[in-house]
């Protein structure tokens, strides 16, 4: 499987002499979804930081598509789009300016973007809501901005941080349809989640960080096998991983 | 903590803080220009007086300026957002706190209000009635009304629908209105003794039996407070950086629909976020207009063309030194960094929004200039000079590279 993002060695943290994170291997491949799975504190915002570009690895490689952030950064940046744990949106511009400034932003076409919008707007059931300004919006509806956003742009990677906490049944589902069928075409997906019955049945391999370090990588089936616990489940099998921290 | 000391710990937690900015306003010159508005305000005052047509209607403005303050019942609750979860329980005992808050914004507006009418005092004297008994008895009629809209705004506040409150306030625009306009129009005194009257009726029979039908909404109490609080400190802004203000985002639709086409046009990301930034958000629009208006009416006072050049020159430079602080609007935002776009670009629109706005202020007032000034060449100098600035000036010069 082609590599979409390679991460070698990657040190990295916000102090040279206490970084947060060690050594870190690990590549999502096109058509994949990976999930980044840890305690609170275990490095996982930052791993995603460093993948932004947000943040510089103190040592090692980040590459997306074979691009690095600092060479070329805008066709780093190009490559992937980002859901954000919290959404974030601009206080003065309304959800449809949102949508049309993140269209701008990414090169996206007015063809493609009168095409896309649409269906985005109706599978989220936000259509009523093209004129509202951030402030009415609750906090499921603001995640739902941050989703339609990411993905009207359809990049080749896909950055996800928590995205269920605050959305309906309803848009959770919707979500990880759209993922599910993003994947099949052809994108690769990383997403960091607490939510370990939904990543099980939707990830294809995980990441299991603690401690800034990755513990085991692979999928469910070579997780099992290196933790020694046949066929116990996700959470299971992260809580014996972290057991011996406590 | 003591629910009963809660009122006098925040009240004094305010003060402390304000005293602290107000004091900053006095050492930065604030004060200075303050007090020679005074000497010069007294100055032209009685002039002023003379020269006023008799056309105008001076007790109808009067009238008008006392019903929008007796109406509006600024209220200053001293609630902060955590309240909704921790006090909430305890609104039962609140009855003292809520009581203090509504005294203290009433002796608050009564203040604002007296140093208002004491100004407008000799104007009063001049055209509704030489008596200085009257006056304060007019004074001591619109202090009571004060009174009075604050207890049924009180009341009204408990009302959960908008729309209702609003018919609440135009019914209570209609009374005061009517109160004002008997005041100073020197209606004998059995006129607003009758206004009264019905004030009285109306809070008795109408107003009082809401306090007990409805809870209090704590949302829209906290809405007010917050309200109050970012005037005081948009306020303090103009003077010295204040890190908590929340700026509220006005929709501006007629000026959206104007500019929607020039700032979407070439699909730059900047040219949005900027442009956006300037017409909804905060203070920008209104500083520029502000600035307009301000050089604007310091042209028409003047009688001397080569200083009406002058202050057109000057009032577009202030524009653009406050037009810099919108460079610094995205600086807390993260999308920005992600956008595949380069930061040359953000450079590019911020100079090419700041040189229109400028263009447009400097044709504004050149025009102003057409209007009120005699004289071709200082006119054609405002305009002349006034574009060759805005072309050639370096709007963020001390920003270049900082990135």
């Amino acid at each position: 499987m082609a590599q979409l993002l390679e991460i070698e060695n990657v040190s990295g943290g916000y102090n040279v002499h206490k970084p947060v994170l060690h050594n870190l291997n690990f590549s999502v491949g096109k058509g994949e979804m990976v999930g980044l799975i840890g305690l609170n504190g275990a490095g996982k915002s930052t791993t995603i930081k460093h993948i932004l570009g947000l943040m510089e690895p103190t040592e090692g490689d980040i590459r997306i598509n074979g691009e690095r952030c600092k060479e070329r950064p805008e066709a780093y940046r190009q490559t992937f789009t980002y859901i954000p744990e919290t959404p974030i949106l601009y206080d003065e511009l309304t959800l449809w300016e949102h949508l049309r400034l993140t269209a701008a932003a990414y090169g996206v076409t007015n063809e493609q973007f009168e095409q896309r919008v649409y269906p985005l707007l109706k599978e989220y059931r936000m259509e009523k809501m093209k004129q509202w300004f951030p402030s009415h919006f609750s906090k499921g509806m603001r995640q739902k901005v941050m989703i339609m956003c990411a993905f009207l742009v359809q990049p080749d990677l896909y950055v996800v941080d928590e995205p269920f906490v605050g959305l309906d049944p309803v848009a959770i589902k919707s979500l990880l349809d759209m993922m599910v069928q993003k994947k099949e075409e052809g994108a690769g997906i990383i997403m960091s989640t607490h939510i370990l019955a939904t990543a099980e049945r939707y990830c294809d391999r995980f990441i299991l960080l603690d401690e800034g370090k990755i513990k085991h990588q692979g999928s469910i089936e070579q997780l099992r096998e290196e933790i020694g616990m046949k066929d116990a489940n996700l959470d299971d099998l992260y809580i014996e991983v972290t057991k011996g921290e406590v | 903590m003591d629910v009963n000391n809660l009122w006098g710990d925040r009240v004094r937690e305010f003060w402390n803080e304000a005293i602290r900015y107000l004091r900053l306003l006095g050492n930065s010159g604030f004060m200075f220009s303050l007090y020679a508005l005074f000497i010069a305000g007294g100055y032209f005052y009685p002039s002023f007086i003379e020269w006023l047509p008799e056309a105008i209607p001076v007790s109808f403005i009067l009238a008008g300026v006392f019903t929008y303050m007796l109406t509006k019942c600024p209220l200053r609750t001293f609630l902060k957002e955590g309240d909704l979860v921790f006090l909430l329980p305890l609104e039962p005992k609140l009855k003292n706190y809520f009581r203090n808050s509504v005294l203290y914004s009433f002796i608050m507006q009564s203040i604002a209000m007296a140093i208002i009418f004491l100004l407008l005092g000799p104007l009063f004297q001049d055209r509704v009635n030489e008596d200085s008994g009257y006056l304060y008895s007019v004074l001591f009629c619109i202090l009571v009304a004060n009174l009075w809209n604050y207890a049924s705004f009180w009341a009204e506040a408990r009302i959960q629908t908008e729309t209702i409150r609003n018919v609440h306030v135009v019914a209570r625009v209609v009374i005061n209105a009517g109160l004002t306009t008997l005041l100073f129009h020197n209606a004998a005194f059995w006129y607003p003794a009758a206004v009264f009257l019905i004030m009285l009726f109306v809070y008795l029979f109408y107003y009082y039996p809401l306090l007990t039908q409805h809870l209090l909404k704590w949302e829209l109490l906290l809405a007010l407070e917050q309200k109050r609080l970012s005037i005081f400190y948009r306020f303090v802004q103009s003077f010295t950086d204040v890190p908590h203000v929340k700026a509220g985002v006005k929709r501006r639709k007629w000026i959206t629909s104007l500019t929607d086409s020039f700032i979407w046009k070439n699909n730059s990301v900047y040219k949005v976020l900027f442009g956006k930034a300037f017409i909804r958000s905060g203070e920008y629009l209104g500083m520029y207009t502000r600035l307009l208006v301000t050089g604007g009416l310091v042209m028409y006072a003047f009688p001397n063309d080569w200083f009406r050049l002058g202050v057109a020159l000057l009032f577009v430079y202030m524009t653009s030194v406050q037009l810099r602080t919108l460079w610094h609007h995205l600086d807390v935002m993260m999308w920005p960094d992600l956008y595949p776009v380069s930061i040359s670009n953000k450079q590019l629109a911020f100079r090419h929004i700041a040189k229109r706005l400028l263009l447009f202020q400097t044709v504004l007032l050149s025009i102003v200039y057409g209007i009120v000034g005699s004289a071709v060449l200082p006119g054609t100098l405002v305009l002349v000079i006034g574009l060759l600035f805005c072309y050639f000036y370096p709007i963020f010069k001390k920003d270049r590279g900082v990135t």
